[in-house]
């Protein structure tokens, strides 16, 4: 009979704060650095304890700790994560990135960081994740619906970055971690400065990232029917730049902790000009650096401050999180490649677009536990959001939005074999959406001929909207072990999904889809059926997983093209966010085999089907199948090699007006080893990626519209120095 | 015991596949059709010059094609000045006249379109320059495929193309 500390029917933010409660109280001792000692297969007391947890918790969940993290550190997280089963980059070449689980991306998959979701346009494909990929030391993907935690925007899954784990050692301590990557001629550098004093623990990491013109296989892309040339490969004004910081200050006591966290990401992201409005050749040409970052162009800059506090009494833990966010972010540009004849604005002249995101949360969790058989949770949480706009074009109008909901979860393990979890949740939105009338707009309609009246109707881009919803979800799962080897997973759930002002009130054309997008001011929320299973089979040399799972949407909303011509200037006929029944469903594979104590091969595969019922169609950016296998080997001195393969079939499920994309096969290969310098330990992983210098392309990637490929053949350099 | 716990997965397991293959193939009536019309824009070619004020209007011929039926096309036209080295607006223009825009469609209702016409007039008194010449197209289905051609409009009849 084994006792579980990590029995509950709570999400794993809980189960983190838990640990870090029990950590604090020293029930338990932790390594400071999550290294993998590769001597004879031997795996740390923080892979195994994880691995454990992993196998016990009813939802279905990836767990990514830093030696996953550092092998493959692309100062991208999307990018690091996508090898990983059902999940997927969109990425803007090397740039950018959003994820994708099981074939659910911007609004449908919540990224939580500091206890909460983050807030920063995620509805954009041409938007990244506001984070430092630095600093996430262990990450958990939540796959399926998870509404029953987070509320809306978990439909398709959830990535947590979980707190840094405290360190053992008292005193000061940091680490130094450095990235070069020669696709793009990046540099990523990060330093994490740690303090620990008896009860106190501060820290501050300070990031910073610098990127050039990305550069592909190709020296032609194809856009709009017109061959564009490219100067030896690369991508005018593609580079890239980031800063980032984050502090941090905990002070614990037995049963409780309080933390004050503060971080600020701040980016500058170039464009291709070939992909905002028409490639004029002129335009494309070279403009003697492959560093600088020009117009068009993107500026963000994501500030987010938070405070936790958690506390016991009795069989009762409770946890507060207040967090205030702000998202500001601007598209760059030039006023004339818009709007040629007329004069420009006096301030801000080639801001295209401005968004101030504010998002405050507030919420609580109060967990009841009185033995290892039952534990009650019960927590509730509220957002205040405001968005407000800015420059010469439209696309988003300004919004305010309350959201609120409260759930109740009951975890019974009755067993060490079974564990059953059941939850139940409402939540309430309300939105008011202000009207915009452009007067760029009516003033370029009047030059072109239009009557002052039509002029005035077409430049109205959005109208008051005033709108509230509400929803019920929940789930239900268990998990057995028929046997010590076996682990059976099972879900059942309720989702839901509350309409983004964009997809309600949107009036422009957005750039991350080349189209005019109009929104449907009267669209229901989506919602969802899901069922999933997860069934893997672990011994001392073999393990294997297999889930499957499906989805049925009552409600799905997706952007459809219309047929009918768009008044705007570069743009072609109008999309509308329009409502459907949809399925989507999938299959994942993952085997790990120990051939002998040096030798393992790894395996995986996923397969996704979409299907739009209404259309007739599958939905749009379906994720292609995959099968994705390594081999590595352990010296005796203790360094790793690995080498593998990515295989993407090809993808000719797609919805109106996407690209079929052809099957990929792209290998790569590995070194890692820790030094001991000075008497700490410095990891460094050399690598080696698209090994054959193939051309191929992502099918979710923004550029992939251009037929613009994905990374020939290039090498990355991670190290990490820890003291 | 352990027999009958492996067995009752495996059943599970087949049970799940099996809703997953039955989810796949529910609802499937004819796909969609998702092939876009083809465009082959045959005049103006890149770089002619159009005269501006020319009675006969522009020459325009194109081939549409598509596998369903070609639903509609329309054509753009817009100023391609150099954009980013004008500030002012008042550079783009040569004294009143403004830049030329144009924006028109027709519905074509064919598998195969061969249009040919004149229709495409350029009034005197507009800016002469660089312009691009727009083509977007959509079939029954909504799918769309658009091209363009770099034209200059001029006033001086010498450097316009032949017209016929």
């Amino acid at each position: 009979m084994y006792y579980n500390p990590y029995v509950g029917g709570v999400r794993l933010v809980r189960i983190t704060l838990l640990l870090l409660t029990l950590l604090v109280c020293g029930l338990s001792a932790r390594a400071q650095v999550d290294t993998l000692s590769r001597e004879l297969g031997v795996v740390t007391v923080e892979a195994s304890r994880q691995a454990k947890w992993v196998k016990h918790t009813p939802q279905i969940v990836e767990w990514v700790g830093t030696d996953f993290l550092h092998r493959n550190f692309t100062g991208q997280l999307a990018q690091t994560l996508q090898n990983l089963p059902g999940i997927h980059a969109m990425n803007i070449g090397g740039g950018s990135s959003k994820f994708m689980i099981r074939g659910m991306a911007f609004n449908r998959v919540a990224f939580v960081s500091q206890g909460v979701k983050q807030e920063n346009q995620q509805w954009g494909a041409d938007h990244g994740l506001d984070f430092d990929a630095f600093d996430a030391e262990e990450i958990v993907v939540l796959k399926g619906a998870s509404s029953l935690v987070y509320g809306s925007d978990a439909m398709g899954g959830v990535v947590q970055v979980q707190e840094a784990r405290l360190p053992k050692k008292e005193g000061w301590q940091s680490s130094w971690q450095g990235a070069l990557n020669s696709w793009g001629r990046s540099v990523d550098l990060s330093s994490h400065v740690m303090y620990k004093r008896r009860n106190h623990f501060a820290s501050l990491r300070l990031s910073w990232q610098d990127m050039g013109d990305m550069r592909v296989p190709t020296d032609t892309i194809y856009y709009l029917s017109r061959a564009i040339p490219l100067d030896k490969g690369y991508l005018k004004n593609t580079a890239s730049g980031r800063w980032s910081g984050h502090l941090s200050w905990q002070n614990s006591w037995q049963g409780g902790f309080v933390r004050l966290q503060a971080s600020d990401v701040a980016s500058r992201e170039g464009f291709f000009p070939g992909s905002h409005g028409f490639p004029d050749l002129r335009r494309l040409g070279h403009d003697g650096s492959h560093r600088n970052i020009e117009l068009p162009s993107s500026r963000v800059n994501h500030l987010h401050l938070s405070s936790t506090l958690q506390w016991q009494r009795t069989d009762w833990t409770h946890t507060l999180v207040a967090s205030w966010q702000y998202n500001h972010r601007q598209e760059l540009s030039a006023f004339h490649t818009h709007y040629p004849t007329q004069e420009k604005p006096q301030q801000d002249p080639d801001t295209e677009l401005r968004f101030d995101l504010y998002t405050n949360d507030l919420k609580g969790q109060h967990v009841w536990q009185p033995s290892t058989v039952w534990k009650a949770t019960f927590a509730w949480d509220a957002q205040w959001q405001a968005n407000r706009i800015g420059g010469y074009s439209f696309l988003l109008p300004r919004f305010d939005r309350l959201s609120m909901g409260g759930a109740t979860m009951l975890r019974y393990t009755p067993s060490n074999e079974w564990t059953w979890e059941g939850g139940l949740r409402y939540d309430y939105a309300h939105l008011d959406v202000r009207a915009d009338w452009d007067p760029y707009l009516a003033s370029y309609l009047k030059d072109m001929g239009y009557d002052a009246q039509e002029a005035d109707r077409v430049a109205q881009r959005s109208q008051p909207i005033d709108r509230h919803w509400a929803n019920a979800s929940g789930a239900i799962g268990l998990v057995w072990h028929p046997m010590q080897e076996v682990t059976l997973k099972g879900h059942l759930g309720r989702s839901f999904r509350v309409p983004t002002p964009i997809e309600l009130s949107a009036n422009g054309v957005h750039h991350a889809s080349f189209r005019h997008e109009v929104g449907s001011a009267d669209l229901k929320s989506e919602k969802g059926w899901t069922a999933d299973l997860d069934l893997s089979y672990s011994s001392s040399d073999f393990d294997i997983t297999l889930a499957p799972y499906a989805n049925y949407f009552s409600h799905y909303i997706y952007l459809a093209p219309m047929g009918q011509w768009s008044q705007l200037p570069h743009a072609g006929q109008i999309y509308r966010y329009l409502d459907a029944e949809a399925v989507i469903s999938g299959i994942e594979f993952k085997a790990k085999y120990r051939l002998s104590a040096r030798w393992e091969y790894e395996l995986m595969g996923d397969y996704t089907y979409t299907y739009n019922l209404t259309d007739a169609l599958p939905l749009p950016a379906s994720p292609p199948a995959r099968v994705v296998q390594s081999i590595s080997y352990t010296t005796p001195w203790g360094s790793v090699v690995r080498a593998g393969n990515r295989f993407t079939s090809s993808q000719k499920r797609i919805a109106r007006n996407e690209e079929v994309t052809p099957n990929s096969s792209v290998w790569e290969a590995s070194i890692s080893h820790t030094f001991i310098w000075n008497g700490e330990p410095l990891e460094v992983t050399f690598s080696g990626h698209n090994l054959l210098n193939a051309k191929y392309y992502n099918h979710l990637s923004y550029y992939r519209k251009l037929y613009i490929p994905e990374a020939g053949l290039h090498f990355r350099l991670h190290f990490k120095y820890s003291l | 015991m352990n027999t009958t716990k492996v067995l009752r997965s495996a059943k599970l397991l087949a049970v799940s596949l099996v809703g997953v293959a039955l989810f796949s193939s529910c609802g499937k009536d004819a796909p969609r059709d998702t092939e876009k019309p083809v465009i082959k824009l045959n005049d103006p070619a890149d770089g002619e010059h159009v005269l501006i004020g020319d009675d006969h209007g522009l020459h325009f011929e194109c081939e549409l094609s598509d596998n369903e039926m070609v639903d509609s096309y329309r054509i753009e036209i817009h100023a391609n000045f150099d954009g980013h080295t004008h500030t002012h607006s008042s550079t783009l223009r040569h004294g009143d006249e403004k830049p030329f825009h144009y924006d028109r469609s027709w519905k074509v209702g064919k598998r195969n379109a061969h249009i040919h016409h004149h229709d495409i007039v350029v009034p005197k008194g507009v800016a002469e320059g660089n312009y691009h010449f727009v083509i977007y197209c959509t079939d029954a289905s909504q799918n769309e495929t658009m091209t363009y051609r770099s034209i200059v409009l001029t006033e001086d009849p010498n450097k316009a193309g032949h017209h016929h």
